[in-house]
């Protein structure tokens, strides 16, 4: 029997889910920034909102006169087909179940709406394999337990309570998942649910649906905050790899057992002949081959979590005030590193360097701002890996490094770096699988034969090696040692190339400071360009203060 | 029972992702299973429907990747069954089952062929070819199988192996990136030098530059071999010639002495985990 209630027809279902995505897509970013556990899946912001969106294009080309369980089945149709990520897949699942429930009542009233939340609940437990408590299945969970408690009631009144049991649940996310105590933050899926059950709720059905409801429940939503420390917990699989599999002989339990072993956050949903499946593995090949073997594939997704979560540390430290000097930033844990690298940087550009490189704890500092021992100290404790290098990345930081060397728990090596430029090239040595000892010899290997230059303004009149020079020069030094003095930017950097380059170099490494130079420095460095055609000029953001130009050739 | 494998008695099977010299694969003893490349919905057959010449340009214009899929079942007992015809003893030797799912196919297959003997070889690429030619001369002279199957078994472990690839972009959208994931992600270039270890593609060497990594590929060569005997070598790289023959001159510089057995392109199928520009240079000593 299908509903025959008025509410629940097309046009009203669209709009509900129209203000339910709109919310999502307002604290989208919101809920991308929450994203620190279970698994790094991608952002669960997007990937809810997607989901949504998916569901909503389908209801877009429903005709308005389309009978309640047709719309039932287009939207768990939609939002299986449409799902990304773990969380839009676990969401998937849960409109599955309360879509399911709603097609057999025959009244929306509080009796539907109950079962509704507990179709939706059982259905999410289901297809999850091994459920996490503290994530959006325990958020909808206590959602549906607070409804059976208020079933009976007038339907406004148990909306009310069902999304005060969800925030209060979202709210204790961090008391179950102790990954996100440590971050500050509660459960993004969670979270996410929420809003989007509450746009749907406060939002189209505006004065029919939501008259009596408490609507100041929803001010009590949590902060989103984000804790000052923090280190990603990253599972061991790379690849988020999703796919819808057709055929005729395609049978989600079947091929749930043979997939289980390649990967984990393993999702496999849907029925005989269409299943769409979500896995996190090291093996995305493997995995397609096996589901080629039995069906027909669509939709084939593979993203790179590991570049993901760097992507999303990027974003947050760009938008991070300095809160606590130490940014911990490296997510790069597949197996548990050998050694790790704590390194002195200072110029946003350059802090991403160094993190895409694979450093794990970033103290900022440098020219101007020497790190105090204590800081780089601290930073040592927050390591997880059993010997760390420390990066100086400047001559007056070295001996802060060493004494924080003897005050470490651990083992611990400083590699004698004076400038980023020598830092940068000693990553490029890091292998975070090695042990220290061979680490500290490749990268002390990588320093051999590497020349830097620096580029800066004189701040007052001086006489020095000897040249006179005039406040608001521009300076060239030479493996720190100071060679140039010329009233243009442009003279002092030609100059100074040519000095650099006297011997045969490959590689030019430049690192563009913050200056007020406007496009002078990128106009310098295309003259170079042409002027040495056989030289490679790699030019990267570094964004460090005082010195509009660094650069290293190898 | 140990039978002696000669040209009269032993067939070997091959995969497509084994990068055959035409001279290896007109081998009358050589049989070639292909892979598909697939562009979009146009799927071509490795090595048979694409050759490198076609596949780099189009690859580089592309922007979907190609995919590729393994031999099915059925490839492989078509030409189990032909090869037993004519051959008491077949070898199906393949790419590394960390790399591809081929060796599956093969081995459901074999198990319905008797006689066949399906190998995962550990290895890849040219890898397989010098694989293939050194069995070949095994086979000229006839070997005992005992002997044979332990060269195949060792083989992994005791040629040398290294790959330079210009980013690690392909193997990481294909999947086939291993442990080298540890240095994906890196916004400063760097050349990756890649090898394999347990059927897996890993870090060797990060250097910056062509000249250094040319350097340490002559480093990683004179550390595995010696000058008293010759070295077998296969190299074959990805649209990407003259590089090929600058490594092979920092070999030649070396006081060894080279018997370069293959040399060639890189495949349609490996060229989409590796991309435009990639080298491979295998060696063995004896």
């Amino acid at each position: 029997m299908a509903i025959t209630d008025s509410l629940f027809t097309a046009p009203r279902v669209r709009a509900v889910v129209t203000a339910g995505y709109q919310a999502l897509e307002e604290r989208r970013d919101e809920i991308n920034d929450l994203n620190v556990y279970p698994v790094p899946d991608g952002d669960t912001g997007n990937n809810l909102a997607l989901t949504v969106r998916a569901v909503l294009e389908d209801l877009r080309s429903l005709p308005d006169d389309s009978p309640a369980d047709r719309v039932a089945a287009s939207v768990s149709r939609a939002a299986l087909m449409g799902a990304r990520g773990n969380s839009g897949v676990i969401l998937s699942q849960m409109v599955r179940g309360a879509m399911d429930a709603l097609a057999d009542a025959d009244a929306f009233n509080d009796r539907a709406i109950v079962g509704a939340f507990s179709a939706a609940n059982k259905a999410a437990y289901r297809a999850i394999r091994k459920p996490v408590e503290g994530t959006m299945l325990t958020v909808l969970r206590e959602m549906s337990e607070a409804a059976d408690d208020h079933q009976g009631e007038d339907h406004r009144q148990l909306i009310t309570a069902v999304l005060r049991a969800g925030w209060d649940s979202v709210h204790r996310t961090p008391t179950l998942l102790s990954v996100l105590a440590d971050a500050g933050v509660v459960d993004a899926g969670g979270f996410g649910l929420l809003v989007l059950l509450e746009g749907m709720v406060g939002g189209a059905e505006g004065p029919e649906l939501t008259a009596g409801i408490d609507l100041d429940i929803l001010a009590g939503k949590p902060e989103s905050g984000r804790g000052g420390m923090r280190e990603e917990n990253v599972g061991e699989f790379a690849y988020c790899t999703s796919f819808l599999l057709l055929g005729e002989g395609v049978e989600p339990r079947p091929l749930e057992g043979s997939l289980e072993n390649l990967g984990d956050s393993l999702l496999v949903v849907g029925d005989r002949g269409q299943v769409k499946v979500h896995i996190h593995t090291n093996d995305p090949g493997a995995v397609l081959s096996l589901a080629t073997a039995k069906g027909s594939l669509r939709e084939v997704e593979i993203d790179n979590m590991l570049v993901q979560t760097a992507e999303r540390e990027a974003r947050l430290s760009a938008h991070e005030h300095a809160a606590a000097r130490i940014a911990p930033l490296n997510s790069r844990k597949a197996p548990k590193p050998a050694t790790q690298v704590v390194a002195v940087v200072a110029g946003e550009g350059n802090k991403r360097l160094f993190q895409s490189m694979g450093a794990h704890l970033l103290v900022e500092g440098g020219q101007t701002m020497n790190p105090s021992a204590e800081e780089l100290a601290s930073a040592l404790e927050a390591a997880t890996a059993d010997a760390v290098l420390i990066l100086p990345n400047n001559s007056n930081v070295i001996l802060a490094a060493e004494q924080a060397r003897q005050m470490a728990d651990r083992e611990v090596h400083v590699v004698r770096t004076k400038s980023i430029q020598a830092g940068i090239m000693a990553m490029v040595a890091y292998d975070p699988e090695s042990p220290a000892e061979i680490n500290v010899e490749a990268m002390e290997d990588a320093l051999d034969g590497l020349r830097t230059a620096e580029v800066t303004r004189a701040v007052r009149d001086s006489q020095l090696n000897g040249l006179q020079i005039r406040e608001g020069q521009f300076l060239g030094l030479l493996d720190g040692e100071l060679i140039v003095a010329e009233g243009e930017f442009e003279d002092a950097v030609t100059a100074l190339v040519e000095r650099l380059l006297e011997q045969p170099a490959e590689v030019l490494t430049v690192l563009l400071g913050e200056s007020e130079l406007g496009e002078r420095p990128a106009a310098v460095l295309k003259g170079l360009a042409e002027r040495y055609p056989d030289l490679e000029i790699e030019v990267h953001k570094g964004d460090q203060p005082h010195y509009p130009l660094l650069m290293a050739v190898e | 029972m140990n039978v002696e494998l000669t040209r009269t008695n032993t067939m070997l099977v091959l995969d497509s992702t084994s990068d055959l010299s035409p001279e290896l694969r007109a081998d009358p003893n050589i049989r070639v299973v292909p892979l598909l490349v697939h562009f979009g919905d146009e799927s071509l057959r490795d090595w048979e429907e694409i050759h490198p010449e076609q596949f780099y340009p189009r690859l580089q214009e592309t922007s979907k990747l190609p995919t590729t899929s393994q031999p099915s079942v059925g490839q492989f007992l078509q030409v189990y069954r032909e090869a037993r015809k004519d051959f008491e003893r077949v070898y199906s030797i393949h790419i590394s089952a960390g790399l591809s799912g081929t060796v599956g196919s093969a081995n459901t297959a074999a198990e319905e062929v008797p006689g066949v003997v399906p190998i995962d070889s550990g290895s890849a690429s040219v890898g397989l070819a010098l694989l293939a030619d050194r069995l070949l001369l095994m086979l000229d002279e006839g070997v005992e199988e005992e002997i044979f199957l332990d060269y195949i078994q060792g083989y992994s472990e005791r040629v040398g192996f290294l790959f330079m690839v210009d980013t690690l972009e392909y193997l990481q959208k294909g999947g086939r990136i291993g442990r080298a994931s540890r240095i994906a992600g890196s916004l400063l270039s760097v050349k990756p030098l890649l090898t394999m270890r347990q059927g897996e593609v890993d870090l060797y060497k990060k250097v910056r530059g062509e000249r250094k990594a040319l350097s340490a590929v002559q480093g990683y060569f004179l550390e595995r071999t010696t000058p008293d005997k010759p070295v077998f070598l296969a190299m074959a790289h990805a649209a990407a010639p003259g590089k090929a023959e600058a490594m092979l001159e920092v070999l030649r510089e070396t006081d060894r002495t080279l018997d370069v057995r293959v040399r060639g392109h890189l495949g349609s199928v490996i060229g989409t985990y590796v991309g435009p520009g990639a080298i491979g240079l295998f060696f063995i000593q004896e």
